[in-house]
C-alpha cells in the first residue's frame, strides 16, 4: 500500500469521527433545548413538564448530564403533584448517577423545598448545607460555565435562595427570610430568568417583609410586587404564579381595597377590566380573584395550591358573612387534602379528614398521619384549613366542631415544632456513631492486614527503639485517640455534669428525708405519753377510783402530748412548699414498659401480666407515678390466684389520663371499697383479708395521699382522683387520675408548678378553668388581670395588651420582649394568648380571637424555633469534612504507629467505654435513689400531715373527761385512750414503714476536711447574724483522723448545730480532738450562758430547738447504722457560756 | 421484804414524775434516794450513796445509747447493784441485747404495762432477765419460729426423703464446694459420676414438674435452704 492510500484512509476516520461526534453533539444540543422548554413551561403547564422530561430522559442515555436534568425537571413536576416520595427516589437517582455539582445542586434544592413543604426541619438543614458546599464550588468555577449551565446556576441559586427564605418565612423569622430574599435579585444579573423573577416579586406580596413608613405604605409597597408578579406571569403565561398573585390580592383586597383604589387606581381599574367586574357590578373584586384563582390552579391540577385557593374562598365568604358558603369551600379545601392521602398513601391508612364527625371527636387522623413516619403530609396545609373551620363553625355557633377544629389546628402546631431540635440532633449523634464505627471498621481491616509486616518491623526495631522514645510515643498517641474519641468524651462530660446535678438533688431529698425521720421520732416520743396516760388509767380502773393525784397526772401528760403536737404542727407549717412536686410531662408507655418487664414477679406467680400500650401523655410527677403503678400492680399481683390476670391500661377522658390496674383475684367487699375510699385512717392489713391471707399494706393509703397532695397544689390538678371498683368474686379495679396534657396548655408542663410567680399562676388557673366552665367573660377578665401583673413585672418595656389595633404595632409587645431577651415565662404567656384566643372565639369576637391567636402562634414558634440549627450543620458538615481528612491521617499514622495502635485502640476504647457504662450506672443509681428518696420524703410528709390532722382531736377529749372525770366514767376513759393509741399506733406504723430503709451511706469521713467546710460555712452564717463574732477552729487531731459516718449527715449536722448556736453575740469555738475510740467535735459558745436546766432540755421538742432535734436523728442513726452504739450528743454549761459537743466513732484506718 | 435503796435515771421530767408515782404507790418498800437527768447526775449520786437498785433509761439528752454506757460500769464498779432498764426503745433490739450484755438485770419496755412491782421484785431477789410483756411476747414468738423451724426441717427430711447423704451432699454444695471437693469428704463414699446422679434425684424430688428444667448446683442448694432441709444458721462444713 502506498503511502497515498494510508493518507486516504487517514482522512476517511477523521472525517467519520467528525462526523459522529458532530451527530453526538446534536443530540445533546436537542436534549438542552428539551430541558430548557420543560424548564420554561414549569410554572405554565405541569404535564408537559413531565413529557417533555420523559423525552429528554429517554434521548439521553449517553448523555448524564441532560438526563439528570431531565431527571430535576421530572423531580419539579412530582413535587408540585405532591408525589414526595416520588421526589425523594428521583433526586436519589440524580445522586448515584452524576457527579455534576450543578445537577446536584438542583437536587439539592429540590429536596429543600420538599423537606420545607413536609416540615422536615431535620432534612431541610442537611440539604441546605450540602447545597451551600457546591454553590461555592461552582461560584469558583463560574467563568468555565456554558450557557445552558448558566441559566441552570441562576436557576438552583436564586431557587435556594427563595426555598430558604420561605422557610424562614414559615419560621416566623421574618429578618433572616428578607435577608435570603435580597440574595435573589443579584444572581439573576447573570442570566434573565423571568420565573424566577416573579418569583421573588410574588414573595416579597403577600409576607410581611416590606419595610415602610407606616401599614399603609407597607400595603401599597407588598401590592406593587403582588402586581407585578401576577402582570408578568399573565404575559408569559405561568398560570402558577398568575393565580398565586390573584390569590394573594383576594386576601389583600379584603381589608385594603379602598386604599389601594385611592392610591393605584391605575392598576386598580386595570385588574377590574381584566376581570370583566364593571364599577357598578354587586359582585366583589375579592370573589372575583379568589374564584380566578380557583380555576387556574385546577387547570394546572396543583392540589396543594386548589385547595389554598379554597381557602382562600372560604375566607371571602367568611368575610361577607356567608359561613355556609365558607363551611362548604374548606370542606373542599379538606376534600384535596384526602384526594391528595388517598392517592399517594390510600393504602398505608384509609381514613380521611373530616370537617367535623361527631362520632370521631377524641381523635385527630391528620395527627396520626404526621406521626406515621411512612406518610408524608403537609401539616401547615392542614393546619391552615383547620383554624379557618374553627373560625367558621364558632360563628355558626357549633361550639363542639369549634372546638375540635380548633384541637385539631394546634394539635398539628405542636407537631410540627415540637423537640425539632432534639430529634434531629439525637438522629445526627447517630449518624455520627456510626460514622465513627464505620472508621473504626477500616481502621481494625488495615490493622489486620498489616499487621504481620509490623510485627516484623517491630522485632528488627526493637532494639533500636529507646524506651523513653516509645513512651513519648504512646502518650502523643493516647491524646490523638483521645482527640478521636471525642463523642465518648463528649458524653463523660455529659454525664458528669448529669451526675452533679443528681447529687446536688440527692443532698436536698436527703436533708428533707432525715428532717421528715425526725418528725418520725418526735412522733414516737408521744408513745410513752399514751402508755403512761394508758397505765394510769388501768391502775385507776383496777382500783375503781379516781384518784385526784392521777387524774392531775393525766393532766400534764396530756399537756405533754399536746405541747408535742403543737411543735410538729409548726415543723410541718415551717416546711410548707419546700418539698415540691416534680412536676413534668412524661409518656405514660415508658412506665408502662418498665412494669411490663418486671413480669418475672407475676410469671412465677402463674398470673399473667397484661400491659396495654398506651399514647397518653400526663403531666404529674413521674417518681410518684411510678410508684403508685408500681403499688397497685403488686397489690394486684400479691390478691390474685394462680391463672389470673392482671391488666394495666390507661384510657383518656376529657382533660385527665385514668391508670388502671384491674386483677381477676376474689374482690373487696362493699365495706372494704367504702372504707379505702372514704376514710382517712384504716387498718390496711384489714382490708382484703376476707379470711385469708393478709391483708393489704400501706400501699394504697399513700397513693390516696400522694393524690390529695396533686389536688392541694394546684387547681390544675383538680381532676386528680383514686378510686376502686370491685366485685366481690370477679376482681377489683383500682385507679387514678392524672391531668391529660392538652394541646398549648402542655406548653406549661416544663415550668414547675412551684416555679411559677403565684398570682399569675393563680389567674392562669382560673382563666384555665373559667374557660373549661364556659365563662368566656369571667376568663377575659382575669386574663386582663394577668396581663396587668405581667406589665407589673416588666415596667421598662412596651407593655403586653390584650389587643392591639395599632397599625403601627406589628408584632404584640411579648414578641419584642423575647426578641430583647427580656427575663419572663413566656410559655406561660404563649398559653394565656391560647386561652384569651379560646374566650375570644367563644365570644365571636373575630378581631380580638386572630389578634390573640397570631400573637400565640408567633411567640410559640419564636420561642421553640432552633436559632443554633443552621449554624449548628454548617458545623456538623465542617466536622464531617474535617474528618474525612483524619481518616486519611488516620490511615498513614496506621501504618507508621501499628504495633502501638492495637493494643491503645482497645485499651482507650475500653476504658472510655467503662468509664461510660460506669458513670452511666453511677447516673441511674443516683436517680435511682433520688427517685427512692423523692417517694419517700412525699409520703413521710403525708403520713405526718395524717398524724398532725387525725389525732389533734383525742388529747383535748381526754383532759376534758379526765377533769370530769368521776368513778364511773373510768371505763370510758380507758376506751378512749386506747382507741387513740389505736389509731395513733396505726399511722405510726405507716410511718416507720418509710423510715425503714433510710439509706445511710457509711463511709470513713476524713475529719479535717469535714470540719473546714463546716468552719467556712459557719463563717458566713456568722457574718449574718448581728454582734456574733466570727467562730474560730482548733483541730486536735492528725490530718488523716477519720470518723465512721454519713458524709452529707454529718455535714448537716455540723450545719444545724452553728445555725442554732449562732445567735446574737455568740463566740463560738470549734474544736475537734480524739476521744478514745472516738473523735470529739465540740463548740462552745463562751459569750452566751446557758443554766443546766436549758442544756438539759435542749435536745427535747419542747425546747422547740428544731435543728437541735435533727442533729439528734443524725446522730441516732449514726449509733445505729455503724453498728457501735456509744455516740453521745451532749449539751451542758461550761466555764464561761455553754457547750454542745458530739462524739463519732474513729475509723480504723486512722493513725 | 427489807426495804431497798433505788436511783431513777430518766431524762424526761413528767416520765420521772410518773415513775415515782409507781415506786411510790406500789412499791413501798424501795426508797428513791435520788433522780438523775444526765451521766454526770448518776455518778455524783452513786458517789453520795450506793444504791441496791438503778432504774436505768437508755437515752438521755441528745445521746441515745448512753445508758449502755452506764450500764457496763456500774455493772464493774458496783457488783452489787441491780440495774433495771426501764426504756422507750420499743424497736430497737440490738439495743437490748447490748445493755444485756453489758449486764443489766432485766429490760422494761416503757409500753403496756409500764413497771410492775412484780417486776421490780423479780430483780431484786436476784431474778436476771427480767422482762416486761412486750418483750416476752417477741421471745415467746423467736422461740416458737425456731422450734417450728426444727419441725419444718424433719418434716422436710421426712417428706422429701432425704437421706444423711443428701444432707451433707447439699449442704457442701451450699458451702460452695465442687462435686470433686465433696467426693474427697470422708463421710461421703461416692465418686463424681454417683453425685451427678444423686443431684439429678435431688432435683426430680425437690421442684416440681415443669420447673426442673435448667435447675443447678446454687438453685438446688437454695431451695434446701428455703424448703428447710438445710438450716441456714448451722451450716458448718463436716469435721474432717
Amino acid at each position: 500500500m502506498t503511502s497515498k492510500n494510508y493518507l486516504l484512509i487517514a482522512l476517511a476516520i477523521c472525517l467519520i469521527a467528525a462526523c459522529s461526534s458532530h451527530k453526538q453533539n446534536r443530540k445533546r444540543a436537542e436534549v438542552d433545548s428539551i430541558n430548557t422548554r420543560a424548564y420554561v413551561l414549569r410554572y405554565a403547564d405541569i404535564d408537559s413538564v413531565e413529557q417533555l422530561a420523559q423525552k429528554a430522559f429517554t434521548l439521553s442515555p449517553a448523555y448524564p448530564d441532560g438526563r439528570n436534568e431531565a431527571r430535576c425537571n421530572l423531580a419539579f413536576a412530582r413535587y408540585q403533584q405532591m408525589d414526595f416520595d416520588g421526589v425523594d427516589s428521583i433526586l436519589q437517582r440524580v445522586r448515584d448517577d452524576s457527579s455534576t455539582p450543578l445537577l446536584l445542586l438542583c437536587a439539592d434544592v429540590l429536596e429543600m423545598k420538599t423537606s420545607q413543604r413536609t416540615g422536615n426541619g431535620e432534612q431541610f438543614f442537611r440539604a441546605k448545607s450540602q447545597a451551600e458546599g457546591r454553590i461555592e464550588e461552582i461560584a469558583k468555577k463560574e467563568s468555565a460555565l456554558t450557557p445552558h449551565e448558566v441559566a441552570l446556576w441562576v436557576y438552583a441559586q436564586s431557587e435556594y435562595h427563595i426555598i430558604t427564605s420561605t422557610y424562614y418565612f414559615y419560621q416566623e423569622q421574618n429578618d433572616e427570610a428578607r435577608e435570603e430574599l435580597d440574595e435573589v435579585l443579584p444572581c439573576l444579573r447573570l442570566h434573565v430568568d423571568t420565573a424566577q423573577w416573579v418569583n421573588y416579586n410574588y414573595m416579597l406580596g403577600p409576607g410581611g417583609l416590606v419595610e415602610g413608613r407606616d401599614s399603609d405604605d407597607i400595603t401599597l409597597q407588598e401590592f406593587d410586587y403582588l402586581f407585578r408578579a401576577y402582570n408578568t406571569s399573565r404575559r408569559n403565561g405561568f398560570r402558577y404564579f398568575e393565580a398565586n398573585s390573584l390569590q394573594a390580592l383576594a386576601t389583600m383586597y379584603l381589608h385594603n381595597e379602598s386604599l389601594i383604589r385611592e392610591y393605584r387606581s391605575d392598576e386598580y381599574h386595570l385588574l377590574r377590566f381584566q376581570h370583566e367586574v364593571s364599577e357598578d357590578d354587586s359582585l366583589s373584586l375579592p370573589m372575583v380573584f379568589a374564584q380566578h384563582a380557583l380555576q387556574l390552579f385546577k387547570d394546572y391540577d396543583d392540589l396543594f395550591q386548589t385547595a389554598c385557593a379554597y381557602r382562600t374562598l372560604g375566607e371571602v365568604h367568611f368575610e361577607q358573612g356567608n359561613y355556609d358558603a365558607a363551611l362548604k369551600s374548606y370542606e373542599q379545601a379538606l376534600h384535596c387534602v384526602n384526594v391528595h392521602h388517598l392517592r399517594y398513601y390510600g393504602s398505608i391508612s384509609r381514613d380521611t379528614l373530616s370537617a367535623f364527625d361527631p362520632n370521631d371527636v377524641g381523635r385527630s387522623i391528620e395527627k396520626e398521619w404526621t406521626e406515621d413516619s411512612r406518610i408524608s403530609t403537609v401539616p401547615d396545609w392542614i393546619s391552615g384549613i383547620r383554624q379557618q373551620l374553627s373560625l367558621v363553625y364558632s360563628a355558626m355557633d357549633m361550639k363542639q366542631a369549634s372546638d375540635y377544629n380548633r384541637n385539631c389546628y394546634l394539635d398539628l402546631l405542636l407537631a410540627t415544632n415540637q423537640d425539632l431540635e432534639l430529634e434531629s440532633r439525637t438522629a445526627e449523634l447517630e449518624r455520627q456513631t456510626r460514622a465513627l464505627r464505620f472508621r473504626m471498621v477500616i481502621c481494625a481491616v488495615l490493622l489486620i492486614l498489616t499487621l504481620p509486616l509490623a510485627f516484623l518491623l517491630f522485632r528488627r526495631q526493637k532494639r533500636s527503639l529507646e524506651i523513653s522514645d516509645t513512651g513519648k510515643k504512646e502518650s502523643l498517641f493516647v491524646r490523638w485517640l483521645n482527640g478521636q474519641w471525642s463523642v465518648f468524651a463528649n458524653q463523660q462530660e455529659e454525664l458528669r455534669e448529669q451526675l452533679t446535678v443528681s447529687e446536688r438533688q440527692i443532698i436536698a431529698e436527703k436533708r428533707i428525708n432525715v428532717e421528715n425521720r425526725s418528725k418520725v421520732s418526735l412522733v414516737h416520743g408521744i408513745v410513752p405519753f399514751l402508755d403512761r396516760i394508758g397505765g394510769e388509767v388501768s391502775r385507776m380502773k383496777r382500783s375503781g377510783t379516781v384518784s385526784d393525784e392521777r387524774r392531775e397526772y393525766i393532766v400534764e401528760l396530756v399537756d405533754q402530748i399536746e405541747q408535742y403536737n403543737a411543735v410538729l404542727t409548726d415543723w410541718i407549717k415551717m416546711e410548707q412548699g419546700q418539698l415540691g412536686l416534680h412536676i413534668s410531662t412524661f409518656s405514660l408507655d415508658r412506665l408502662f414498659s418498665i412494669v411490663a418487664e418486671g413480669h418475672y414477679a407475676f410469671d412465677q406467680k402463674g398470673v399473667q401480666l397484661v400491659v396495654n400500650p398506651t399514647t397518653a401523655r400526663v403531666k404529674a410527677d413521674e417518681g410518684l407515678t411510678m410508684f403508685m403503678i408500681n403499688t397497685l400492680c403488686d397489690n394486684a399481683r400479691k390478691f390474685t390466684p394462680e391463672g389470673g390476670r392482671v391488666t394495666l391500661s390507661a384510657s383518656e377522658g376529657e382533660d385527665y389520663v385514668e391508670v388502671s390496674v384491674e386483677d381477676t383475684g376474689r374482690g373487696l367487699s362493699p365495706e372494704d371499697v367504702d372504707t379505702l375510699t372514704n376514710n382517712k385512717v384504716y387498718d390496711a392489713s384489714e382490708i382484703g383479708k376476707g379470711g385469708e391471707g393478709k391483708g393489704f399494706g400501706f400501699g394504697l393509703m399513700n397513693c390516696r395521699g400522694i393524690i390529695e397532695k396533686y389536688k392541694k397544689t394546684s387547681s390544675l390538678f383538680a381532676s386528680c382522683a383514686f378510686g376502686v371498683r370491685s366485685v366481690m368474686g370477679k376482681g377489683s379495679t383500682f385507679f387514678f387520675r392524672v391531668p391529660r396534657v392538652g394541646k398549648l396548655l402542655a406548653l406549661l408542663m416544663l415550668v414547675s408548678v412551684r416555679s411559677i410567680a403565684a398570682d399569675v399562676t393563680q389567674y392562669y388557673d382560673s382563666i384555665y378553668n373559667t374557660n373549661i366552665e364556659g365563662r368566656y367573660q369571667e376568663a377575659l377578665q382575669y386574663a386582663q388581670r394577668c396581663v396587668d401583673i405581667l406589665n407589673e413585672q416588666h415596667t421598662d418595656v412596651p407593655p403586653i395588651l390584650l389587643f392591639d389595633n395599632d397599625p403601627e404595632h406589628r408584632e404584640a409587645s411579648e414578641i419584642l420582649w423575647a426578641r430583647d431577651g427580656v427575663d419572663a415565662d413566656y410559655e406561660l404567656i404563649v398559653g394565656l394568648r391560647n386561652e384569651i384566643a379560646l374566650s375570644a372565639l367563644a365570644l365571636h369576637d373575630l378581631d380580638l380571637y386572630r389578634y390573640n391567636n397570631r400573637a400565640c402562634i408567633r411567640l410559640h414558634r419564636f420561642i421553640h424555633q432552633d436559632r443554633e440549627l443552621p449554624t449548628y450543620f454548617r458545623r456538623l458538615s465542617q466536622t464531617h469534612h474535617n474528618s474525612n481528612i483524619l481518616l486519611l491521617a488516620i490511615v498513614i499514622a496506621l501504618c507508621l504507629l501499628l504495633l502501638f495502635s492495637i493494643r491503645l485502640i482497645l485499651n482507650v476504647r475500653s476504658r472510655l467505654q467503662r468509664t461510660i457504662e460506669l458513670l452511666s450506672d453511677e447516673q441511674a443509681k443516683l436517680q435511682f435513689e433520688r427517685n427512692r428518696l423523692h417517694v419517700q420524703n412525699q409520703i413521710l410528709d403525708n403520713c405526718l400531715s395524717t398524724i398532725k390532722h387525725e389525732s389533734m382531736y383525742y388529747p383535748s377529749r381526754i383532759r376534758f373527761l379526765a377533769e370530769r372525770m368521776q368513778d364511773a366514767d373510768i371505763s370510758q376513759l380507758a376506751e378512749l385512750v386506747q382507741y387513740y393509741r389505736h389509731i395513733y399506733t396505726l399511722l405510726c406504723q405507716q410511718a416507720d414503714e418509710q423510715v425503714s430503709s433510710p439509706g445511710f451511706k457509711r463511709q470513713n469521713v476524713n475529719v479535717a476536711a469535714v470540719c473546714e467546710r463546716a468552719f467556712t460555712r459557719a463563717k458566713r452564717m456568722a457574718y449574718r447574724v448581728e454582734g456574733a463574732e466570727e467562730p474560730k477552729f482548733v483541730n486536735n487531731c492528725q490530718p488523716d483522723t477519720c470518723v465512721k459516718a454519713d458524709e452529707m449527715l454529718l455535714d448537716q449536722m455540723l450545719e444545724a448545730l452553728f445555725s442554732e448556736m449562732l445567735v446574737e453575740g455568740a463566740n463560738i469555738t470549734f474544736s475537734v480532738s480524739r476521744d478514745e475510740g472516738f473523735v470529739r467535735f465540740t463548740l462552745r459558745d463562751s459569750a452566751t450562758s446557758l443554766d443546766d436546766e436549758t442544756t438539759a432540755n435542749l435536745f427535747f421538742p419542747e425546747s422547740r430547738h428544731i435543728p437541735y432535734l435533727v442533729a439528734k436523728q443524725i446522730l441516732r442513726e449514726h449509733d445505729t447504722y455503724c453498728n457501735h452504739p456509744g455516740c453521745r450528743l451532749v449539751a451542758q454549761p461550761s466555764e464561761r457560756g455553754y457547750e454542745i459537743y458530739f462524739t463519732l466513732l474513729l475509723s480504723k484506718n486512722s493513725n | 421484804m427489807d426495804k431497798f435503796k433505788v436511783i431513777i435515771v430518766e431524762d424526761v421530767k413528767l416520765e420521772l414524775k410518773g415513775t415515782e408515782q409507781i415506786f411510790r404507790t406500789e412499791i413501798p418498800e424501795a426508797e428513791v434516794i435520788g433522780t438523775a437527768q444526765n451521766e454526770g447526775e448518776v455518778w455524783k449520786l452513786f458517789r453520795v450513796a450506793e444504791p441496791d437498785l438503778l432504774l436505768l433509761d437508755l437515752g438521755l439528752g441528745g445521746s441515745t445509747t448512753v445508758g449502755v454506757d452506764i450500764c457496763r460500769q456500774v455493772r464493774s464498779r458496783y457488783p452489787q447493784c441491780h440495774v433495771l432498764i426501764f426504756t422507750g426503745e420499743i424497736l430497737n433490739e440490738r439495743l437490748w441485747v447490748e445493755v444485756l450484755k453489758a449486764g443489766a438485770d432485766g429490760i422494761i419496755l416503757k409500753t403496756g404495762e409500764l413497771l410492775t412491782r412484780d417486776d421490780v421484785m423479780l430483780v431484786m431477789k436476784g431474778r436476771h432477765l427480767v422482762f416486761n410483756e412486750p418483750i416476752l411476747e417477741k421471745i415467746v414468738d423467736r422461740f416458737k419460729r425456731s422450734v417450728m423451724a426444727e419441725t419444718l426441717k424433719r418434716d422436710a427430711v421426712i417428706s422429701y426423703d432425704i437421706d444423711e447423704y443428701d444432707e451433707r451432699f447439699l449442704r457442701h454444695l451450699a458451702l460452695g464446694y465442687t462435686k470433686e471437693m465433696i467426693a474427697q469428704l470422708r463421710g461421703m463414699p461416692f465418686g463424681t459420676k454417683s453425685l451427678e446422679k444423686r443431684q439429678v434425684e435431688l432435683v426430680n424430688r425437690l421442684f416440681p414438674e415443669g420447673e426442673r428444667v435448667g435447675v443447678n448446683a446454687t438453685r438446688l442448694a437454695v431451695r434446701a435452704l428455703q424448703l428447710h432441709i438445710l438450716d441456714l444458721d448451722n451450716l458448718e462444713p463436716d469435721d474432717e
